[in-house]
């Protein structure tokens, strides 16, 4: 179990290389002087080139990379030329928010899409396995900054059950933490329960045909011990992969959603930063969000063996 | 005892709603298990075994199956029982065993769980007394270091054990009629004479009725007492199996008998093959069901259906021309009978 763990965390490595040179280039290709917005419209010539031999902007960009590469080895992900902070620092301070809402957006649809796929394949080809199967579709074609829009409408401005946007640390309550974290769960929710509902519905229509359902059957078994045990175990595998891959994007990728509901989370200093040319803290966030995607996939596969015994004979195989 | 036999079913009509309309996969089915006996039900692919088998469990999915006549067990109608009164019985009084103990077992589950399940499902004991149970049913289904194994998972055990760990569940509660549908047909022909031993020394124990469905009718000769064959849906022959191997009445149990290859007699001559495919049940034949395959077929065979009639008290038959197959003490006996 440790060496595969190894064996995955090796792995990675590649993936890390390559997504450093694209971050480094892209950032360094694009057009505009952090020296120059760092300075401001009213700096002179003579300032900016300053600051560039200060930050090293002016040497090529082979030793800049290689400059880089270096510290990154060593944990130093750099600074941040706007604030000052180390890039590190701006990024835990960052992943909090961004966490809070993706564990609760995860939460919300979970809880909501899996019973709902399951009854969506019990009653397959019903009203309800099509109005199911219709709001999924919907889930998946609507962009969350719309829903999260329609939302604020609804819930903070008409109904005022809500705040609008913001965010407040769990350290200012527990309440108070989720009560801001609602909105932006449920516009964020909402997709990844429609995708969920989807494979759970798919998965289960396989597994309810399979014989050893059958089997439960015959032995005297309570129809929801059928589904809810043997039958959805089973299906778990499908459902967990969709669970694993969108919660990495939910993680990583709210960038739209943050900005919506002004929340302080990764998808904001990425956006932040983009504008403000602040090139050691896009490539490092990007880098670092690189490796918590790898990480996450790497438990989904571990939580694979927890639940299908055959992987983890392979496993020990291998 | 206020009922005749163990199991009796009665002009079974099993029918489901497809997209191409209702099928009448069992068009009445009728015949009976005692205790204590083993019947076995033979025929080609498609002919409505594994339904009757699943007709009696009511494991099929009942949204689009309808079910007509009776199937009495121990005098109660089983098709009249709600769902929860039938999963009292099922894996209780009833236990079915399945064709592939390569994907009847859940995978993701050991064995020994699935097993004390069934314990725990029907009987009130603690979970300790369930495994320990457990262990000793795999014992006695023959299968090596139960203690061990009871941890393991249907992929860590071979095909043989598996069906074995099939048969250990199929009888923790101690049924008294299992059903049987293919129990051997996946597995090695080493393996299928251990099972089968094991089934009858299991039934001298206990004195269960055994339903056992098959189309190896070398299986039939070894352990079963009656058989019932069937045709398209229907019982097209039913005797006991003496009778039946001495003496096949119907052209189709004549076939299967043909059907057979044998050692000796004259191995360059052609295995014999009943021609043509058992039809789909959307183009059910007018007449006698078996005509447009049978060498003896004429004009009544393909206009009248036949019945089930009584040739002799041991022997039942749906053909138009059955007497003509008789053998000499055969007409005798059915002289007396009339």
């Amino acid at each position: 179990m440790s060496g595969y763990i190894l064996k995955r965390l090796l792995s990675m490595l590649p993936i890390l290389a390559v997504v450093a040179v694209v971050v480094f280039m892209i950032v360094h290709l694009t057009p505009g002087d952090p020296a120059a917005v760092m300075l401001g419209d009213e700096a002179g010539e003579k300032e900016i080139a300053e600051l560039r031999s200060q930050l090293g902007l002016d040497l090529p960009l082979a030793v800049q990379f290689f400059h880089w590469l270096a510290n990154v080895l060593q944990g130093d992900l750099g600074r941040s030329y706007f604030s000052d902070v180390p890039v590190t620092q701006a990024f835990w301070e960052h992943l909090g928010p961004t966490v809070s809402v993706a564990i609760l957006a995860q939460i919300i649809a979970i809880l909501i899409a899996i019973p709902i796929g399951i009854m969506a394949a019990r009653r397959r080809g019903t009203m309800i396995d099509q109005a199911v199967m219709g709001v999924s579709l919907f889930g998946i074609s609507v962009p969350s900054f719309l829903l999260g829009l329609f939302l604020i409408l609804l819930f903070a401005v008409q109904l005022k059950w809500l705040p609008v946007a913001g965010y407040k640390p769990l350290s200012s309550g527990l309440w108070n933490h989720l009560r801001y974290l609602i909105l932006p769960a449920l516009a964020l929710g909402f997709m990844q329960a429609a995708l969920i509902a989807r494979m759970t519905r798919s998965s289960m229509l396989d597994i309810i045909a399979d014989n050893y359902i059958k089997t439960a059957r015959a032995k005297g078994l309570k129809e929801t011990m059928v589904i809810y045990k043997h039958a959805l175990r089973n299906a778990c595998i499908p459902i967990l992969t969709v669970i694993g891959e969108t919660f990495g994007g939910l993680v990583t990728g709210a960038a739209v959603v943050e900005t919506v509901f002004n929340i302080p989370g990764i998808g904001q200093l990425i956006i932040s930063s983009v504008e403000r040319r602040d090139y050691a803290v896009i490539q490092g966030t990007v880098l670092l969000i690189t490796v918590t995607y790898v990480l996450l996939n790497l438990i989904v596969d571990l939580l694979y063996g927890i639940v299908d015994p055959r992987v983890r004979l392979n496993r020990k195989e291998r | 005892m206020a009922y005749k036999h163990l199991l009796e079913i009665k002009e079974l009509k099993t029918s489901f709603s497809t997209e191409r309309g209702v099928v009448t996969a069992v068009d009445g089915v009728s015949f009976h298990v005692d205790a204590g006996e083993t019947v076995g039900v033979v025929g080609e692919s498609g002919c409505g075994k594994s339904v009757t088998a699943e007709s009696i469990l009511r494991l099929l999915d009942e949204k689009k199956t309808n079910y007509l006549g009776e199937i009495c067990y121990q005098g109660t109608n089983l098709l009249a029982l709600s769902i929860d009164q039938m999963q009292q019985i099922r894996g209780n009084e009833i236990s079915m065993i399945f064709q592939d103990p390569m994907t009847s077992l859940n995978p993701v589950f050991t064995i020994g769980d699935q097993i004390a399940e069934a314990i725990t499902q029907h009987q009130k004991c603690s979970k300790q007394d369930a495994f320990s149970r457990t262990v000793e049913l795999l014992r006695r289904t023959g299968i090596p270091a139960p203690e061990q194994r009871v941890h393991e998972y249907p992929h860590e055990l071979s095909g043989g054990m598996r069906q074995r760990a099939m048969i250990a569940m199929a009888l923790a509660c101690q049924p008294n009629l299992l059903i049987a549908d293919e129990p051997t047909t996946a597995l090695d022909v080493t393996i299928q004479a251990q099972i089968l031993e094991l089934m009858q020394e299991l039934k001298q124990e206990s004195q269960m009725g055994i339903i056992l469905i098959t189309h190896d009718l070398g299986v039939v000769a070894e352990v079963c007492t009656r058989v019932v064959v069937m045709y398209l849906g229907q019982v097209i022959e039913e005797a006991d199996v003496e009778t039946l191997f001495e003496n096949p009445l119907h052209p189709y149990t004549q076939g299967l008998m043909k059907a057979v290859p044998t050692i000796d007699g004259d191995r360059k001559q052609k295995l014999h093959v009943i021609k043509g495919m058992v039809p789909s049940l959307h183009q059910i034949p007018q007449g006698c069901r078996f005509a447009p395959r049978c060498e003896y077929a004429d004009s009544q065979c393909s206009q009248e259906p036949p019945q089930l009639h009584a040739i002799s008290p041991k022997q039942k038959v749906r053909c138009w021309h059955a007497a003509k197959f008789m053998t000499q003490g055969e007409e005798h006996e059915r002289h007396h009978l009339d």
